[in-house]
């Protein structure tokens, strides 16, 4: 009797999970580079029940059992890996990745982490690091004193020397790709963690073997749809509402049955 | 006492309908029907006295054999509405037949085309369940993963294989969780692959319907259960009389 209860029980526990994810992808609405999350939903098991009373009175051979549910349950959060769009920046050291790949980051606890916020900067030592300061792999150090630096499609960048005009090539920008991206684990700060089920990074060269190309001065927006967003919490909310009243409809069943003199 | 019957059939309803609801934005999922029987009281008898006297039908008399009956569930394969989402993994099938997953008992059966690779770069459903093409399961690597509408997996410009679609028996057809059906009877491919990439099928579930049928439950639980309540009272009241009938 109170099986229902535990079945809607599910269905709002999996309505807040989705309003959950749903929160995060609005706040990173204009975080660069992030990805938007979706929540996906899986039923439970069915219990097959015999109907009661069916077999003496009507003399009909029921056909079959009743299947009952027991609810829903969260499956997984991947990350939806489409492409955000390309926002001009004009800044030199602005690169977005155009197709897959992710640029390769030394985090502070030795691992690797990937990320495709490519807003770089320079450090005191000349090396190239992302906002955060986590050096890039292979890491690249530039001549400081050089200007008109550029980055091509390829990764090379190369500057020139301001008093005498040669050019210097200065490093390349390695990516790394993933069999499957959406199970890379987000981490915060757009760094993403490689997973059991992402598979392993493969390294290579921007815009060779099915790695995305690099596109200096500009940067890869959030992929966040903001309406449609909107249309899945209000979903959301209307699911959680119908769920409560199947909790309200079993407990006012039960407490009428409590009631029987 | 018969009206147990008929409240523990609008118990199976309520949950019935709670896991529709529950279920109500979970992609590919069908919402699960009870098929009610008109109960016919094959004889209905009259108490009088110490006599038992047959009787069609009068008022007042207490029907011993009438009861609710629910003949079975049936699954509603109503298609659901399609959603895009321009996800390149997302698939959904065009009017009827089933996807076909690999899963540790067996081949089974989903609507819900929310594929995903996993780390070899199998094309799978959430759960990890391999999709099956025509070659059995399906290895995408590289980029630019593209299902074209006739079921073609496309990496690039070259087709890896082409996802298999299949019609059930749905009378016989049996659900199990993870949103996939067993198919208990005959399995036939169909002979035009048709779906539509970048979209997802939602819940065929109607909420309004269901919240109807609830409260429709509820009240047939409260009747019953005023049922049983008279039932009660009149017993006592005729076992009080018939104590000072006789004393």
């Amino acid at each position: 009797m109170s099986n229902s209860m535990f079945t809607a029980a599910t269905g709002m526990e999996a309505q807040n999970t989705r309003i959950a994810v749903i929160a995060n992808n609005l706040a990173n609405m204009n975080t660069t580079g992030f990805k938007a999350a979706r929540a996906e939903f899986q039923d439970l098991l069915y219990q097959i029940e015999k109907s009661p009373g069916s077999e003496q009175a009507t003399g009909v051979v029921r056909p079959n059992g009743i299947q009952i549910g027991t609810g829903v349950q969260v499956v997984s959060t991947p990350n939806m890996m489409n492409q955000g769009n390309l926002e001009q920046t004009a800044r030199a050291l602005d690169v977005a990745i155009e197709g897959r790949g992710f640029f390769q980051v030394q985090l502070p606890s030795g691992e690797t982490g990937y990320t495709r916020s490519g807003s770089l900067a320079i450090n005191g030592s000349g090396q190239l690091v992302t906002q955060d300061g986590y050096l890039l792999i292979p890491s690249v150090t530039v001549t400081t004193t050089n200007t008109d630096r550029t980055i091509g499609v390829d990764g090379t960048i190369s500057s020139t020397n301001p008093t005498d005009g040669t050019v210097t090539n200065e490093g390349t920008l390695q990516l790394a790709s993933f069999p499957n991206e959406a199970g890379l684990r987000a981490a915060g700060g757009t760094i993403y963690l490689a997973t059991e089920a992402s598979g392993s990074a493969v390294t290579g060269t921007a815009g060779q073997d099915g790695v995305g190309e690099l596109q200096q001065g500009f940067l890869e927006t959030s992929n966040v749809n903001m309406a449609e967003e909107l249309i899945r919490m209000i979903l959301a909310q209307r699911a959680f509402e119908m769920n409560s009243k199947v909790i309200q409809t079993s407990d006012q069943m039960l407490s009428a049955t409590n009631q029987i003199r | 006492m018969t009206t147990t019957s008929g409240k523990v059939a609008a118990f199976q309803q309520i949950r019935v309908i709670a896991n529709n609801l529950a279920n109500m934005n979970t992609t590919g999922f069908k919402s699960e029907r009870l098929l009610f029987e008109k109960a016919v009281a094959k004889q209905h008898m009259q108490f009088r006295g110490t006599q038992f006297e047959s009787d069609v039908d009068s008022p007042g008399s207490i029907n011993s054999r009438s009861q609710v009956a629910i003949r079975g569930s049936f699954t509603d394969f109503a298609q659901g509405n399609i959603e895009n989402t321009g996800n390149p993994l997302d698939v959904a099938v065009e009017g009827e037949g089933f996807f076909v997953v690999q899963t540790p008992d067996g081949e089974r059966y989903t609507r819900a085309g929310n594929f995903s690779l996993d780390e070899s770069g199998r094309l799978v459903t959430q759960n990890g369940f391999a999709v099956q093409g025509s070659g059995g399961d399906i290895s995408v690597s590289g980029p630019h993963v593209q299902v074209s509408p006739n079921g073609e997996v496309k990496v690039g410009d070259s087709t890896v294989a082409t996802l298999r679609v299949v019609q059930l028996d749905p009378k016989t057809a049996e659900r199990e969780s993870a949103l996939v059906f067993k198919a208990n009877g005959a399995v036939s491919d169909v002979t035009e692959v048709r779906v539509k990439p970048g979209a997802l099928e939602t819940s065929n579930v109607n909420a309004v319907r269901e919240l109807v049928d609830m409260i429709a439950a509820s009240r047939l639980y409260d009747s019953f259960q005023k049922t049983e309540e008279s039932i009660g009272t009149m017993n006592r009241l005729r076992n009080q009389q018939v104590g000072s009938l006789e004393g």
